[in-house]
This record gives C-alpha cells, sequence and structure tokens, in this order.
C-alpha cells in the first residue's frame, strides 16, 4: 500500500514537472521575450529607449541568460508565487487572477454539489425503476440537457429573466455591490445570484452523471451479491443503498481527477455569456491576446490541478475500494 | 412440536411466468412438492428448467418480468401457544415486513455463485453481522461473537481474523463456506442451497456437500438442494423431484427414484452419468435434441419431441399430470397412466 502511494506520489511529481515545461514552452512561444513586447508597447506611445536600456532591462529579467536558467527562474519565482505579469491588464498575473479564482471556485463549486445532489437521487431511481414512467421521463429530460448547450441555456435564462422579471441576471453581483470591499450584504447578493449560473453550469453534468450512474447501477443491480442481501431479508431501499450503490459511486470517485480543473476554469463560454468575474473568460482573453505569462500561469494552474486531483482521486479510491486495495498493487 | 409427517415447507402447482416482450415464458409450470425438517430434498434438472426459479419464487424474490401466477407456498409455523399454523408466502407483500422476516430468518438461500454472491466492498464480517442483527436481537459485539463462531463452524480457519476479511482474499471454496455461514446467521428451518458446488472443484465439492450434511444433523433444518448433478443428489437427498422445462416429471424417495426410475426424462438423465463400470473411451449417451426454447415449448408432454417411448398422437396432444405409481412415487407420464378420454 505505501509502495502504491509512493510510486503514484512520484508519478505525479513527474507529471507536474513534465506540465510546467509545456506550459513554459507555452509561454516561450511567441516570437520576441517580454522586453520586445514591452519595447513594442512603448514604441506605440511613441516613447524611445535606447539600445543600453534595453538591454539593462534584459539582464534585470534574466532573458539573457540561457534557456534553462530561465526556466528555473520561472519555476522558482512560481513556487513563491510570482507568476509573472500580464501584458493585456499590465498587472501583475496574481493580481488579476486571485479575486476570479474565488469567484470561480464559488460557482463550480456550487454547480458540482448541485450536480451531485439532483443527478444521484436520479440516477438511482432511474436504475432501480427501469422502464418506468419516471425513468423515461427522466431520461428525455436528461438528453435535452445533454443535447442543450449550455451558454444557449444561458441566453435563454437570461432573456427570460429580463423579459418576465426585469432582472438583470448577468453577473454574480448587484451593481451596487459590483465595486464594493467584501461584507455581509455583498455575500448574501452572491448567494442571490449564484444559483442561476450554477444551475446552467451544472446541467449537462448533471445529465452525464444520471445516465452513466444509471448504467452502473443497472449492472450492479443484476448481481448476485444483491439476490443474496435480499434473500436475507433485508429492505429494498436499504440493500440497494448498502451494496450496489456503494460499488456503483466508485467509478465517480475516480472523475474527482477531472473536477478539480474543472472548478478553476469553470465553464468558459458560460461564464463569457453569464459575464461572470471567473478565471474562464480571463483564460479566453489571454489566449485571443497572446498574453503569454497569464495564459501560461492559467495552463499550469490547470495542469497542476488535474494532477492533484488525480493524485488524490486515486488515493481515495485506494482508501474506499478494498479491490483496489488489496489487489494488484 | 412439531409433527414428523407434516412437511414444514408445501409448493402447490406453483406457476411463475416471465412476462417478456417477446412474449410469456413459464419458467416454472405447476410445480409441487414437500420439505421436511431435518431431510433434504433434491430437485434435479438441466439448466433452464425452472430450478432456480422456484427458489427465488418461495422467497418472493422473482426478479422482473417473472411473476408468481398460480400456486400455493405454504409455511409452517409454530405459533407461541405451540400449535402449528400455515401461512401462505404466495399471499404475502414482496416486500412486506411479514415477508422480509421470513426471508433470511426462516428460509435462507445459498446462491449458486460463490465468486459473486457476497458484495466486493464489504468485509464478510460486515455482511454476515448485519444479516444477524436484522433478525435478532443482538448488539455489534454479540452479533461479532456469532459470526465468529459460525466462521468456525463452516470450516474457516482463523475465523477472528477472516470476519474483517474480504470476499476477494478468499478461495472459492471458502467464499461458498462464508455464504454458507451468512446463510445460517439466523438459524433458518430451511436452506435452500441452489448449486452450492457448481463453481468449486470435485475436492472442495465434496468438503462443502460433508458440510451440509453435518450442518443438517447439528440443527435439524430442512435442505432443498438444487442442482444439475445426479451425482450430488445421489450423494445427499431423501427425497428428488426431477424438473422438466419447469414441470415435475418424477418425484419420489432418492432410492426409487434412482433404482425404479420410471419417467423417460429421469432414465436419459441417469443413463448419462459416468459409471466405474462403463467402458472407456465410449462416449456416454446423452439425451437426443436440445432443451426447445422457451417461448416455443410443445405442445402436449413438454418431453416428448426427445422422448424415446413418445407414443404418436398422445403425447403431442395431451398434457400429462402427475400420477402415484408406488409409494411416494410420483410420474407425470402415458406410460404409466391412461390418456384422458376427451381431447382438449
Amino acid at each position: 500500500m505505501l509502495a502504491y502511494f509512493a510510486r503514484r506520489a512520484v508519478l505525479a511529481i513527474f507529471t507536474l514537472w513534465a506540465v510546467s515545461v509545456l506550459s513554459f514552452i507555452i509561454i516561450q512561444l511567441p516570437p520576441g521575450d517580454f522586453v520586445d513586447a514591452y519595447m513594442a508597447q512603448l514604441a506605440v506611445m511613441e516613447t524611445d529607449v535606447s539600445e543600453q536600456q534595453m538591454e539593462a532591462m534584459r539582464r534585470q529579467y534574466a532573458l539573457d541568460r540561457p534557456i534553462h536558467e530561465q526556466y528555473l527562474r520561472w519555476v522558482g519565482n512560481m513556487l513563491q508565487g510570482h507568476f509573472g505579469v500580464s501584458m493585456l491588464w499590465k498587472q501583475s498575473v496574481r493580481d488579476v487572477i486571485g479575486d476570479r479564482l474565488a469567484m470561480t471556485m464559488a460557482v463550480s463549486l456550487g454547480a458540482v454539489l448541485l450536480t451531485w445532489a439532483i443527478a444521484v437521487p436520479i440516477g438511482i431511481y432511474s436504475a432501480v425503476r427501469q422502464y418506468s414512467l419516471g425513468d423515461y421521463v427522466f431520461t428525455f429530460v436528461g438528453f435535452i440537457g445533454l443535447g442543450v448547450p449550455n451558454f444557449l441555456l444561458a441566453l435563454v435564462l437570461m432573456y427570460l429573466g429580463f423579459y418576465l422579471f426585469g432582472a438583470n441576471v448577468g453577473g454574480l453581483f448587484s451593481p451596487e455591490y459590483q465595486l464594493e470591499p467584501w461584507s455581509w450584504g455583498k455575500v448574501r447578493d452572491l448567494l442571490y445570484h449564484l444559483p442561476l449560473p450554477a444551475f446552467v453550469v451544472a446541467l449537462s453534468g448533471t445529465a452525464e452523471l444520471i445516465r452513466v450512474l444509471r448504467a452502473n447501477l443497472l449492472d450492479e443491480l443484476r448481481k448476485p451479491y444483491v439476490i443474496t442481501a435480499r434473500a436475507m431479508g433485508l429492505a429494498e431501499h436499504r440493500l440497494i443503498l448498502k451494496f450496489p450503490v456503494r460499488v456503483a459511486l466508485n467509478p465517480f470517485v475516480s472523475t474527482i481527477g477531472y473536477l478539480l480543473p474543472y472548478i478553476l476554469s469553470g465553464s468558459v463560454i458560460v461564464s463569457v455569456v453569464l459575464s461572470l468575474p471567473t478565471v474562464g473568460p480571463i483564460l479566453l482573453g489571454s489566449l485571443i491576446a497572446q498574453d503569454m505569462f497569464l495564459a501560461g500561469t492559467i495552463v499550469l494552474m490547470l495542469g497542476s490541478m488535474t494532477v492533484i486531483g488525480t493524485f488524490l482521486s486515486d488515493m481515495l479510491l485506494m482508501w474506499i475500494d478494498p479491490r483496489i486495495r488489496l489487489g494488484m498493487i | 412440536m412439531q409433527n414428523e409427517h407434516q412437511p414444514v415447507l408445501s409448493v402447490r402447482n406453483l406457476k411463475t411466468n416471465f412476462f417478456t416482450d417477446e412474449g410469456v415464458v413459464r419458467a416454472v409450470d405447476g410445480a409441487s412438492f414437500d420439505v421436511h425438517l431435518g431431510r433434504t430434498l433434491g430437485i434435479v434438472g438441466e439448466s433452464g428448467c425452472g430450478k432456480s426459479v422456484t427458489a427465488l419464487s418461495i422467497l418472493r424474490i422473482v426478479p422482473r418480468p417473472g411473476r408468481i401466477v398460480e400456486g400455493e407456498i405454504l409455511l409452517r409455523q409454530e405459533t407461541e401457544s405451540g400449535q402449528s399454523q400455515e401461512v401462505a408466502l404466495n399471499s404475502l407483500g414482496e416486500n412486506s415486513r411479514e415477508m422480509r422476516s421470513i426471508r433470511g430468518a426462516e428460509i435462507a438461500l445459498v446462491f449458486q455463485e460463490p465468486m459473486t454472491s457476497l458484495s466486493p466492498v464489504h468485509t464478510i464480517g460486515n455482511q454476515i453481522i448485519g444479516a444477524a442483527r436484522l433478525h435478532r436481537q443482538l448488539s455489534k459485539q454479540e452479533a461479532r461473537e456469532l459470526v465468529v463462531e459460525l466462521l468456525g463452524l463452516v470450516g474457516i480457519p482463523r475465523a477472528e481474523t477472516a470476519v474483517d476479511s474480504y470476499p476477494m482474499q478468499l478461495s472459492g471454496g471458502m467464499r461458498q463456506r462464508a455464504l454458507i455461514a451468512l446463510a445460517l446467521s439466523c438459524d433458518p428451518r430451511i436452506l435452500i442451497a441452489d448449486e452450492p458446488t457448481t463453481a468449486l472443484d470435485v475436492t472442495t465439492q465434496a468438503q462443502i456437500l460433508d458440510l451440509l450434511r453435518s450442518l443438517q444433523e447439528q440443527k435439524g433444518m430442512a435442505i432443498m438442494l438444487i442442482t444439475h448433478d445426479m451425482g450430488v443428489i445421489a450423494e445427499m437427498a431423501d427425497q428428488v423431484v426431477v424438473m422438466y422445462l419447469g414441470r415435475v416429471v418424477e418425484e419420489g424417495p432418492v432410492d426409487t427414484v434412482f433404482g425404479e426410475s420410471k419417467h423417460p426424462y429421469t432414465q436419459s438423465l441417469l443413463r448419462s452419468i459416468p459409471s466405474i463400470h462403463s467402458t472407456p473411451k465410449v462416449q456416454l449417451p446423452t439425451i437426443t435434441g436440445t432443451i426447445p426454447h422457451p417461448y416455443n415449448r410443445p405442445a402436449g408432454c413438454p418431453f416428448h419431441p426427445r422422448c424415446p417411448d413418445v407414443i404418436p398422437g398422445v403425447c403431442d396432444k395431451h398434457e400429462p399430470e402427475l400420477h402415484s405409481v408406488g409409494d411416494e412415487h410420483q410420474v407425470s407420464c402415458f406410460l404409466y397412466h391412461p390418456v384422458p378420454e376427451t381431447s382438449p
């Protein structure tokens, strides 16, 4: 078990390193370096800079050093929380992302909780009462949920909200709280605005989860151990929750790995449509504007989150599933 | 005390059908038999003849789209005043409290697949303790002690540690023993063993059968042993019921059925057992043809297309019924009783 843990940890660290190299390559991809870009900006503002100044700047930012040294510096800075400067925003990347990270997590966590809260009971119901009217209804609604792109749903809901209730449903805050510092009023305002985007983001995931859980559970419900438990006189709902549901939920634990980066990035297009102050639109903007430090940082963060999430879900799975814990490690 | 001669469980004309989109499958089609305390009833037949569905029907856990459509399942219970009374299980609701209090507590099932009949993510102990506490007033600690004792009783070595192991850590034979311990956890009066040894190798098979027999001697319970293996029946059963396509074709005491088998199907089954006297390298006799598809069962006697002694014009037109041909010996075949006068 310890060997398994160690091997996973080593693998995770190796992958993290690979992700950082990849992110660094992305940052280096645009021709020229930061100073060139900066010069170009200054040139637009018709400020003259001498060659000497440029050299001094290159030295200051260590851009004259060999590439591997630059990489090490960059990683070192990263580890200390310095992510570079966003050219698009003319702020440090940290300031650009920082605030939005919390918002993103609020929306995404809300969406994930909503997804599970809706999907798990419906999935269980659909499997246990397979081919019942309820199952067909949920299947129908579920496929619509899968088929409708969620940004479209966002547009429709925004339109309805505006047209029927005269409410502005975009964003996460009412205008009067937009620039206010945090207060209880602002938190309440956030909670008031949160359900709609969370619902929109959650919908397709919910539909998917219902289908997967239903299929998994249907497999398990046919297994002999269910008959054994039933033959012992266990009440139906208790035996279903204790045995097949417990087994059918295991595969979901392994999806936690993908949940973490998702929580960070949020749903990019929905966020743009609903003008949510999350990381998603920033990533989109930085990619379009070739804002390399910002894009690289977000890519690195998403990559790291995937690796960490996978590692966590592996550990969790090992903890809850004896077949993995005791099996062919 | 319960009357020795009164059966603890009587199944009368049980019919269980599966209503599928393709048609109605008559999985059990009029089965009748009695189960006595301290004795073993063997139910034998080819795959798909309705043996397992009979077991599930008695426990009232026939999976959808199956349903009991006719017949009676009578369980004899003792009231507090010492009188015995019959409970018709067929009239209880599938998920009713009464039915659940009978399942496991009075009638327990050992299912055929030791590999998959226990939950892979719960320890053996967890599963048996849960079952024991369902029907008995036991604290967790008491239940655990009981389970350790049971595991020892069924011959699992180092029961104190085995109780915390997962099914995958045990061999097939040990898992079957654990399943038997699970079935015994509430001291049932009737144990239904559905192909308990099919998935096991011959040595383990013999051990499990020995175990079942010694448990029966200790506890005096009735065993209903379902198998396709005539050898197992010969070794274990007191009474035999031979089933074909959901019907009982012959039943009687084991010696009579083996020694003086009447039904051509029973005779063919017995001929296809390898014997120590049979000539080596000679093919065993087989029953000609295959089991008809359940959607399209033959008219008349269901066995007539494969029967060596078929009477044309009779067996394919009329359905035979069980008739007595001797002491406790019944057979359903026109060779032994007259054809009904009026054509159906």
